[in-house]
């Protein structure tokens, strides 16, 4: 499989007051296209700013980030925008949705961003609501559904402008675990039917022991990073 | 994203917090409200001050006079008296931007219709120009070319006649304006007299010249009081009069100064009236005129000086309403300033989706002058409402002032189109320039703020 990304000496630090803070130290890393790949770690292990620094919202201090062979750490801000609008879905632990859109109206705001037309996007967004499962909540507003329901229409959201990659931070963190697998099935399957790279920070083990790799972090350094074999075992490479 | 895309969401924006949008609005409302009424009271005065200039004669005509004492140029040579003659009149109709120069000869006459009598300050005028100088008729016509003898009256000159044998009426005529005047100036035969006031006694052997009138003008302050003439028919009798005044000089060997001094200003005329094509060269054609050493008058001069105070007066108002104007964009500023406090973290979702930072200025700008233009808008419905009472008010109570008329419309404030684009434009700048910061704190929050969990 083609590498989609690639990461080199990668440093965060962050400056409080007069004190470093080191987040990331020295991170090497290869993900594929159409892997699922879990960056695993406690809370304050570096995790999360490894996604945000993938996705693009946070600049590394050192190192670079090859995203399909773009250098995402030198684009500018619209570049950047643009890439995002492109390339990268995102699915927020919070959910995240405007509250005073409905179903449909969020699932279309990268459309909106994009500048498509309102008849392919309400299409587009009704079109994967449905394959979300959720037909009958087109014009429901976020407060009118549940918090699996609301992060399904997140999914929706991720998934609608077909990108390469959809980055997702804790999807399941405010969820019940019957849910929770509802919702990481979901994602999955959407991935893979389109051969998309799902890369998703977790803490729970048994979220990541779905994943093709798993990514251990520890004190902003990656531990080991294990890939699934054929038999469903891990083995560290 | 799209113009309408950005449009409503930032209406969507605006329509979630009502009460907020509603009390800064109203803020707006207010300003463009005091702004607008306030500068239709400026405009209203300034149209109502044109307008009485206006009654005095027209704003277009320069008045030249030729200079009463020695003219001395800059350079200190060439002290001549400027002459109002031909010349002149070619000189000041080849000015750049004079549309005609109508010279004037002015004589006192003694006009009589029966027994009745009336002493006339007679103009000699070009006939052809009389309309192009605003001369109204309110009877009959104006003067044509050719008729020698035809009389254009001024509204005032008809109650001028009086019978010289009631001594003492004639003081009264002049302000008796209601009564009807005893002669019919336009149907009655009239006979004009060239009356040099020193050859009173013989009055009675002149035969005077068969005249008839014509038309009388509308009432206006600069021509009530006089009569007009063709020019060429009054310079004939002038100088058939100058030649009189010598053979009386000469039989009665009586050295007469009067008719000698007559005599050499006769190509010389009493006045010459300028006309501007447009109002704004008057000024200009007046100074030239006064270059060359003539007396001009007009009343674009008094235009201008009342200009100037209804300016400041215009301004002062305006100034009035500019500071209302500017609370409001104080609201506006602290309107928008919260509304992006409370959606950092959807600002911060939006930038993650991928919205351009251009894109997340302009929603927010939108927002601001949305709520410009939407209370300059209310604004103007309210100013035309407040605009009307006043001038309701205004006609109610200084109509019935004035017993003599009823019910006159006074404006004292007039709203015209152009002051509702600008109320409408400036409310809608308001609101860019009060959003302009807002939307660069909306720019500059960090994408990270949709991770961040409460």
């Amino acid at each position: 499989m083609d590498s989609i990304i690639k990461i080199t000496n990668l440093s965060k630090i962050y400056r409080v007051g007069s004190e470093k803070v080191v987040a990331l130290q020295d991170v090497n890393l290869e993900l594929k296209k159409g892997e699922f790949c879990c960056f695993l770690g406690t809370s304050g292990s570096g995790k999360s700013t490894l996604l945000n620094v993938l996705a693009g919202l946070e600049k590394p201090s050192k190192g670079s980030i090859k995203i399909k062979n773009v250098p995402v750490e030198k684009l500018s801000e619209k570049k950047l925008a643009e890439f995002r609008q492109k390339n990268i879905g995102f699915i927020f632990q919070s959910y995240n949705l405007v509250n005073y859109l409905n179903a449909v109206e969020n699932v279309s705001l990268p459309l909106v961003f994009k500048g498509a037309s309102k008849k392919e996007r309400i299409k587009k967004s009704i079109d994967i609501l449905k394959a979300v499962g959720l037909p009958r909540h087109l014009r429901h507003k976020p407060t009118q559904m549940s918090g699996g329901q609301q992060q399904r229409v997140g999914i929706a959201r991720a998934f609608v402008t077909n990108p390469d990659i959809v980055f997702a931070d804790e999807p399941t963190g405010n969820l019940d675990s019957k849910t929770s697998k509802e919702v990481l099935d979901l994602m999955i399957s959407l991935s893979k039917e389109n051969d998309r790279t799902l890369i998703m920070v977790t803490h729970d083990i048994n979220i990541a022991k779905r994943a093709d790799k798993i990514v251990y972090i520890l004190d902003g350094k990656v531990e080991r990073v294990e890939e699934r074999n054929v038999e469903g075992t891990y083995e560290q490479n | 994203m799209k113009i309408s895309d950005i449009f409503s969401m930032s209406f969507k924006n605006l329509m979630r917090r009502k009460i907020r949008t509603l009390l800064t609005l109203i803020g707006v409302l207010i300003g463009t409200t005091s702004i607008t009424v306030m500068m239709s009271i400026g405009v209203g005065m300034d149209k109502s001050v044109n307008e009485q200039l206006r009654s005095f004669g027209s704003l277009n005509t320069i008045q030249v006079y030729g200079s009463s004492f020695y003219f001395y140029s800059d350079d200190g040579e060439n002290n001549e008296k400027q002459k109002l003659d031909d010349d002149a009149v070619l000189k000041f109709s080849q000015i750049k931007g004079v549309e005609a120069v109508s010279p004037e000869l002015e004589a006192h006459l003694r006009i009589t219709s029966g027994n009745y009598e009336a002493h006339v300050s007679m103009v000699g005028i070009d006939p052809s120009i009389m309309e192009l100088f605003d001369y109204n008729i309110e009877k009959g016509r104006l003067l044509n070319e050719n008729d020698d003898g035809a009389i254009v009256f001024g509204s005032n000159v008809p109650n001028y006649f009086y019978n010289p044998r009631d001594s003492g009426e004639m003081g009264y005529r002049m302000f008796m304006i209601d009564g009807e005047p005893p002669v019919d100036v336009l149907n009655d035969n009239l006979k004009m007299f060239y009356n040099s006031y020193h050859f009173g006694e013989e009055v009675g052997r002149e035969r005077g010249y068969n005249v008839y009138g014509v038309g009388v003008l509308r009432q206006n302050w600069e021509n009530d009081y006089r009569a007009y003439i063709n020019i060429d028919y009054l310079k004939k009798i002038m100088k058939d009069n100058d030649r009189k005044q010598r053979q009386q000089a000469q039989s009665d060997e009586v050295f007469s100064p009067m008719g000698r001094s007559s005599n050499s200003q006769s190509d010389e005329y009493s006045k010459v009236l300028v006309k501007a094509k447009d109002l704004n060269d008057v000024e200009r054609i007046q100074q030239v005129i006064k270059d060359m050493g003539y007396n001009a008058y007009s009343l674009a001069e008094m235009r201008n000086e009342t200009n100037k105070i209804m300016m400041i007066i215009q301004a002062i108002l305006g100034a009035l309403g500019a500071i209302s104007l500017l609370v409001a964009a104080l609201g506006i500023t602290n309107t928008m300033y919260m509304s992006i406090y409370e959606r950092t973290k959807e600002i911060g979702v939006i930038k993650v989706l991928g919205c351009y930072l251009s894109d997340i200025r302009k929603i927010f700008l939108v927002e601001a002058a949305l709520i410009g233009l939407i209370g300059g808008v209310i604004g103007m419905a309210l100013s035309y409402i407040i605009s009307s009472t006043i001038n309701f008010a205004a006609s109610y109570f200084m109509g019935s002032m004035d017993p003599g008329q009823e019910q006159i419309k006074i404006s004292i404030s007039i709203i015209p189109i152009w002051l509702v684009f600008f109320a409408i434009g400036f409310a809608i700048l308001v609101g860019v320039v009060a959003g302009y910061f807002p939307s660069r704190r909306a720019m500059k929050i960090s994408a990270l703020e949709a991770i961040r969990n409460e």
